[in-house]
């Protein structure tokens, strides 16, 4: 075989196709913001918070969206909450002076799933990073990015106002009560025990990933690549072979 | 009309195309919706969420999945009717991979290199075509077994953990691209984007092969069909198999600047990855 010839048949488009794989790598793509983490590092005075809870720790509700909703907050179980060192407003931005003034006076804030979905934008804020990516690329991240409000959002593992860390049996995702957070009416009801064997808030691209996920992954990327490697030169090789044919002819 | 004055034969019976037309459907449902989900922030699953609403695409998943299912199951039982009774329907083993097509794939990579004249002499069905058989069963059976978990987190839980869960999505996430590829690059180019049948070939919706088709990929069946008297040699006299006509060769070198840019997209976004 002319193999001089062979090459230059093969060059020219191939070239050309590579030419148009830097194109379209050269789209920029969706590089990840810089975070604003750390905002934590500044602490509060809940000495402000007592001027919230001079109304809201009484038992009142009102009417939003045709829906009788309670207005209380539990100062006590806050104020032991991983966040009662830091005052309401961090969360509560819309709570402002004019609030104060004129508590009657709707706030503009959606209810119910909507809710949920505005303010687990807000905890990301400062629990930026690993939680707020490894949610991303979670089932219930992609489901409420696309506007399925259905899904879990922070809140609704986490809780509100009563948030502890895991490792306290109280907590919400500790894991003697995850798999209970996890099984109610709402959401996955009657959710067995394994659901709490496992890890949250993982990445399995990453090495920091439990092995046995990372390595799954791995394998997968490994597999497309083969895949890749199979698929493709018999295509563009079949191709040639075809431009060939006849030559001379 | 007399048989064998026909200039094609019939490849595929009603059964073969409205089985293949079910698996088309329930692919296309699944790759569209699936895909969807799996690159959600892309302007086109954007666009497709827009319109149809995340909670739908699920619908559309599931009632795909509960297709292909339902397809596979049909296969199996008509499979194994036409084996047991075989007298009065007809029963192939020509989808039985054999020694054959170990040997033909090592001809094929010799003539895709360029080492050997003529493409391997190729039965009923080439070892490409029966490995993406067997593909679809090996397919079936992981995103079947990691797709009802997702669906039904709730019961598959009281059988997996957590973590062989979030396994199982990584698994389905991905074995969705494994399938992609050969799929929209392997078995499209065969039988669509292929110059020799571009736009496509007909065997799916009228079950026709041309005589000059088959003469050039599925030679040893045209030479045993002629032997047999089932096909008229007479017909394809002083046919050429393997050319193109010069439009067709504009489009081979078209295809071949796609889809070598789509195969270096594919190894410059794997890559890394793989090797991270």
């Amino acid at each position: 075989m002319n193999l001089a010839r062979w090459i230059r048949a093969a060059a020219l488009p191939i070239l050309g196709g590579l030419l148009l794989a830097g194109g379209l790598m050269l789209n920029p793509g969706t590089a990840s913001a810089a975070s604003n983490a750390s905002q934590l590092a500044v602490p509060s005075e809940p000495e402000e918070n007592k001027a919230c809870l001079e109304c809201h720790s009484k038992n009142e509700t009102m009417t939003r969206d045709g829906k009788e909703i309670s207005v209380h907050v539990d100062g006590a179980e806050y104020g032991e909450s991983v966040h009662g060192i830091i005052s309401c407003v961090r969360c509560h931005a819309e709570a402002g002076p004019e609030h104060a003034a004129d508590p009657t006076k709707p706030l503009n804030l959606p209810t119910g799933r909507d809710l949920a979905v505005l303010k687990s934008q807000g905890c990301v804020k400062c629990h930026a990073g690993p939680y707020e990516e490894s949610y991303k690329l979670s089932f219930h991240g992609v489901a409420v990015a696309n506007g399925d409000n259905r899904a879990a959002t922070c809140v609704d593992c986490h809780g509100v106002h009563n948030i502890l860390p895991s490792r306290n049996t109280a907590s919400a995702v500790s894991p003697e009560n995850l798999a209970g957070t996890c099984g109610t009416a709402e959401c996955h009801q009657n959710a067995p025990e394994n659901f709490a064997k496992g890890k949250e808030h993982v990445i399995a691209s990453e090495k920091s990933a439990p092995p046995a996920l990372h390595l799954v992954y791995k394998f997968f990327m490994i597999l497309i690549l083969f895949d890749t490697m199979k698929d493709g030169p018999i295509v563009m090789f079949e191709l040639l072979r075809r431009l060939q044919a006849g030559r001379g002819h | 009309m007399k048989k064998h004055k026909q200039n094609y034969v019939q490849r595929w019976n009603l059964q073969h195309r409205l089985q293949h037309g079910a698996l088309a459907l329930s692919m296309v449902g699944l790759i569209v919706s699936g895909l969807a989900i799996k690159y959600h922030t892309a302007a086109w699953a954007k666009g497709w969420f827009s319109l149809i609403g995340f909670h739908k695409n699920l619908i559309l998943h599931k009632a795909s999945a509960t297709l292909l299912v339902a397809v596979s199951i049909y296969h199996v039982a008509w499979l194994l009717v036409s084996w047991m009774k075989e007298r009065s329907h007809p029963f192939s083993w020509a989808m039985m991979p054999n020694l054959d097509d170990v040997k033909h794939a090592g001809q094929h990579m010799a003539y895709l290199l360029n080492l050997r004249k003529e493409p391997p002499h190729y039965g009923r069905y080439t070892y490409l075509e029966k490995f993406e058989y067997l593909s679809i069963i090996w397919g079936m059976v992981v995103m079947g077994l990691t797709g009802f978990s997702l669906w039904l987190p709730e019961t598959m839980g009281n059988f997996f953990t957590r973590e062989i869960l979030d396994m199982f999505r990584i698994i389905h996430g991905n074995e969705a691209v494994v399938a992609c590829i050969a799929l929209l690059y392997g078995h499209f180019f065969s039988v669509h984007f292929n110059p020799a049948v571009f736009p496509s070939s007909p065997v799916w919706y009228n079950g026709k092969i041309s005589l000059e088709h088959m003469m050039e990929e599925h030679p040893a069946e045209y030479q045993r069909m002629v032997e047999a008297g089932q096909i008229d040699a007479a017909t394809m006299a002083g046919a050429q198999p393997h050319g193109l006509s010069p439009a067709r060769k504009v489009l081979a070198f078209v295809e071949l600047i796609i889809y070598s840019a789509i195969f270096y997209w594919l190894l410059i976004s794997y890559l890394p990855k793989a090797l991270a």
